[in-house]
């Protein structure tokens, strides 16, 4: 990652080595280790597996066809033939909660992880740099934030049509001052702090100073944070589907599988639960594996030590 | 030595049993553990201790020796993992480790008072001094009205000015100093039998510590109340206390009436405490004694450290340039107004002038020492060299650079030869990196040669006498003293030129300070480096530093040889300076 060669001081009777930092694969099997040691993230990395499993080989595990019809056998409970039942259209549910997880972990994954990277950087710019910088961002962020977001989705629908990427676009955009404003506000205190002064003395950089100081710092929160933004995004994108802004009728996706359920509640409760389910099962599995992330990166936190 | 204790405590408890004194307060064999993970850690090992009525005992220690874990046992402000093992502690009569928290909760405030080290974290923020010492006082049944006037007649009688005025301020709108007399005042309102007062003058300059001091035997006469004063400052106890109890690893290893235990200290802890008081060596000397040695041994630089390759090389390169460091009426200021709003109220300056004109020179491998109190300037002054803050005239010469007139890249590398220590150990250490990684940056942020973090880390954790698997440890996990070690480590790991050492004792135990300042001395030999140390610590300048350089107000008032500083001081701040110094010795 950050290399050192320096061949500057010729004087010096030191063999000069090529000196490395602590790889990424080492860090990442590090981590790794540390996680299945706990049992809340040993809970949470399985919970995400299996979502993240059923979803990408929902293909293979299906038994049927999402969006065939069999109208005579329209909103049954569950049974042998549908584990969970079938839809008011007779389309069985396990196979539409199966392919929703793709739309539900693309949408939410994608969306998180964009508007978490940009918030990240923007907060950190707003938060370290100078005033003036801070102040535009900060009006930047109040000014999108004062869109409700159905309204701001509208006006982008309109300008690109509806699609998965318009979901995301919107999900980031109105996501990003959430995230910034947390990291700015972190930034702002961590930057009065006297290890920050010492960098600075010491002449480190300025990415050295944002990215080996003050971000391993502020990720810990954001990490609960944005874990628990999984759930809201997935229900925005539902509310966007409903107003036939996101995904496109039949195509199943856990937002439509719960508006539907919702519509025919009087009927069967089996559609909201089962639309409802594989959402807390996420929660649950993002949720525990962001305490635990956050847990390993603080080393205040850390058992094992 | 555990039986030399023993027989040690046991007669000086006979001593005290003895006399016909009516104790307040007396704690028996009480023993104290706190549950930790694997097992348990020992607070207080059989502790006796008396507090006659109407005196003042003063309990001294090091950190960790227990004084603290003392005081919460007898107020049952323990930790939760804490557990009474043994022994009892009665006040008057009752049995002060049995009572509920609401029993406790009325004898603390009315018969117990406590004041704390920090008066800027032990009051509350967001409510006025008014509120909070009319709401302490919730137990009387009198107006509001009247409160009131108690508190401001409190105010007034420790040294407040103006009380009516003041009492509707908030603590930040007081100084640290006026701070710790409003606690006081609020401590002493309910008029309590014991005052328990937890390093109260720690977080204060000198002369305010003298006052400080002054107010509370005078209060505490004038209430009669009795007073267990904690402290790790020497000077203070023997000034203030009537008797002195002295701790060490949870045990007291000595106690009595002060003078004799100052004068005549029969433990060998504390013969050895007691030597290591800078305040109480007469002879200036650069190596002060520590616990373990007389401060002779030598330090190894370490082979094969980027160090070591630069040890011969100083002396060719800087024959050249005697004066290393020169500051030329350097002045600093902050704005406190907008510019705008100082335009509008016709303010011509709107500014606060941290530094004004001050200017010095320091050559190499010398020792200055900036003396000040807080809001002097001095530290304003060592972070101009630094380039934390923009000096708006004036000029800092180093080597030879003008660095103000230098680009910020330019003056960043300059940066290569010149480090700093910051005031507090720990949180001057990013707290999520490991020590190898900490102590090592300097080199990687320099682009210095070195052939591996992890050995170039031991090389130098083994210099400043840290064992070598602190390497993979995170700064939370250090004590105040190991943390200002790698603070010294990090300073000389890329062969500075000049260290700008910010209070490089403050928080520490005596003989640790020695410890500390002694690695600094030994250090500056081998490599000719300049220290600038920068403190209010007037014992260990007197013995370190070859020049001082006394602020106020952001002027210098006088400067000149340390020697001559303090055996004939010029102008009347120093004067005043010196006399606030607290010497070790009882009254």
């Amino acid at each position: 990652m950050n290399q050192l060669t320096s061949t500057s001081d010729e004087q010096s009777p030191l063999p000069v080595k090529v000196y490395k930092e602590k790889g990424l694969f080492s860090t990442l099997t590090d981590t790794l280790r540390r996680l299945v040691k706990q049992p809340l993230g040993l809970l949470g990395l399985v919970l995400v597996t299996i979502v993240v499993l059923s979803a990408v080989l929902a293909s293979v595990i299906a038994p049927y066809d999402p969006i065939a019809l069999d109208i005579m056998n329209r909103l049954q409970g569950p049974s042998a033939a549908h584990w969970l039942g079938t839809d008011q259209l007779g389309r069985d549910t396990f196979s539409r909660v199966l392919y929703g997880g793709q739309i539900a972990l693309q949408v939410a994954l994608s969306s998180i992880a964009l508007a978490l990277g940009f918030g990240l950087l923007l907060g950190l710019i707003a938060g370290f740099g100078p005033r003036w910088l801070d102040s535009i961002i900060l009006t930047l962020f109040d000014m999108v934030r004062s869109f409700p977001t159905i309204i701001f989705a509208l006006a982008v629908v309109t300008l690109t049509g509806p699609s998965i990427s318009t979901i995301v676009l919107v999900v980031v955009i109105t996501s990003i001052p959430i995230y910034g404003r947390v990291v700015r506000t972190q930034t702002q205190a961590l930057a009065q702090q006297e290890f920050i002064l010492a960098e600075r003395a010491m002449n480190a950089s300025m990415p050295r100073i944002l990215f080996r100081h003050m971000l391993p710092n502020v990720i810990g929160q954001l990490l609960i944070l944005a874990s628990m933004d999984i759930p809201i995004v997935i229900t925005i994108e539902a509310g966007l589907s409903f107003l036939g802004l996101g995904i496109q009728a039949p195509t199943p996706s856990w937002g439509s599988i719960i508006n539907d359920g919702y519509s025919f509640i009087r009927n069967t409760p089996w559609l909201i639960i089962a639309g409802g389910l594989p959402l807390i099962i996420t929660t649950l599995g993002f949720t525990f594996l962001g305490e635990s992330l956050r847990d390993i990166f603080d080393p205040k936190l850390r058992k094992d030590v | 030595m555990t039986t030399n204790t023993m027989q040690t405590s046991a007669l000086d408890v006979d001593a005290l049993h003895n006399t016909d004194l009516d104790n307040i307060v007396s704690v028996k064999d009480l023993s104290v553990k706190f549950e930790v993970a694997g097992g348990f850690v020992f607070g207080l090992k059989n502790v006796n201790v008396r507090v006659p009525r109407g005196q003042i005992v003063g309990v001294v220690g090091e950190s960790g020796s227990g004084k603290s874990t003392l005081i919460y046992a007898l107020t049952q402000l323990m930790a939760d993992n804490a557990i009474v093992d043994s022994g009892t502690a009665h006040m008057e009569g009752e049995d002060l480790l049995s009572k509920s928290p609401r029993e406790m909760q009325r004898l603390l405030g009315d018969d117990i008072a406590m004041i704390f080290q920090d008066p800027m974290t032990s009051l509350n923020p967001v409510f006025s001094i008014e509120r909070q010492m009319i709401d302490i006082q919730y137990r009387l049944s009198i107006s509001n009205k009247e409160k009131r006037q108690r508190a401001i007649d409190a105010l007034h009688r420790v040294g407040i000015p103006n009380p009516e005025q003041r009492l509707t301020a908030y603590p930040h709108e007081f100084s640290g100093g006026q701070l710790q007399r409003v606690s006081i005042a609020m401590a002493l309102m309910a008029k309590p039998k014991l005052l328990i007062a937890d390093e109260p003058t720690t977080a204060l300059d000198a002369s305010l510590e003298v006052q400080i001091i002054e107010l509370l035997k005078e209060l505490q006469a004038e209430i009669g109340c009795s007073m267990i004063f904690v402290s790790h400052h020497l000077g203070v106890v023997g000034t203030l206390c009537d008797y002195t109890v002295v701790m060490y690893h949870g045990d007291v290893v000595e106690q009595g009436p002060t003078a004799a235990v100052f004068n005549n200290p029969q433990h060998s802890y504390t013969q050895r405490l007691l030597a290591c008081d800078p305040a109480r060596i007469k002879q200036r000397t650069k190596r002060l004694p520590t616990m373990d040695s007389d401060g002779s041994e030598h330090v190894e630089i370490p082979a094969g450290s980027y160090l070591a390759s630069q040890i011969g090389k100083e002396a060719q390169l800087e024959n050249d340039t005697d004066q290393l460091l020169k500051i030329d009426e350097l002045g600093i200021r902050f704005p406190i107004q907008s510019k705008l709003s100082a335009f509008i109220n016709g303010n011509k300056d709107p500014y606060l002038h941290a530094v004004k004109k001050v200017s010095l020179t320091l050559k190499r491998g010398e020792t200055l020492a900036i003396v000040g109190e807080s809001g002097s300037g001095k530290t304003t002054v060592a972070q101009a060299i630094l380039g934390l803050n923009e000096p708006w005239c004036g000029a800092i010469y180093f080597q030879g650079k003008d660095l103000l007139s230098l680009s910020a890249r330019e003056r960043g590398k300059t940066r290569r030869d010149i480090a700093m220590m910051f005031q507090d150990p720990i949180s001057s250490l990013s707290p999520r990196m490991k020590i190898s990684d900490l102590i090592t940056e300097p080199l990687v942020i320099h682009g210095l040669p070195f052939d591996s973090r992890n050995q170039e880390a031991r090389r130098l954790l083994g210099m400043v006498g840290l064992p070598l698997d602190f390497a993979d440890r995170y700064p939370h996990q250090l004590s105040g003293g190991q943390a200002r070690r790698v603070g010294v480590a990090r300073a000389l790991a890329q062969s500075p030129k000049l260290i700008v050492a910010d209070e490089p004792t403050a928080g520490l135990d005596v003989s640790v300070q020695g410890e500390i300042l002694n690695l600094l001395n030994q250090l500056q030999e081998d490599l000719q480096i300049a220290i600038l140390i920068i403190t209010h610590n007037l014992n260990i300048v007197r013995h370190v530093a070859d020049r001082t350089l006394i602020m106020n107000m952001g002027n210098i008032v006088e400067q000149g040889a340390t020697e001559s500083i303090f055996a004939n001081p010029q102008h009347s701040y120093t004067k005043q300076l010196l006399a606030a110094n607290i010497h070790a010795d009882p009254v």
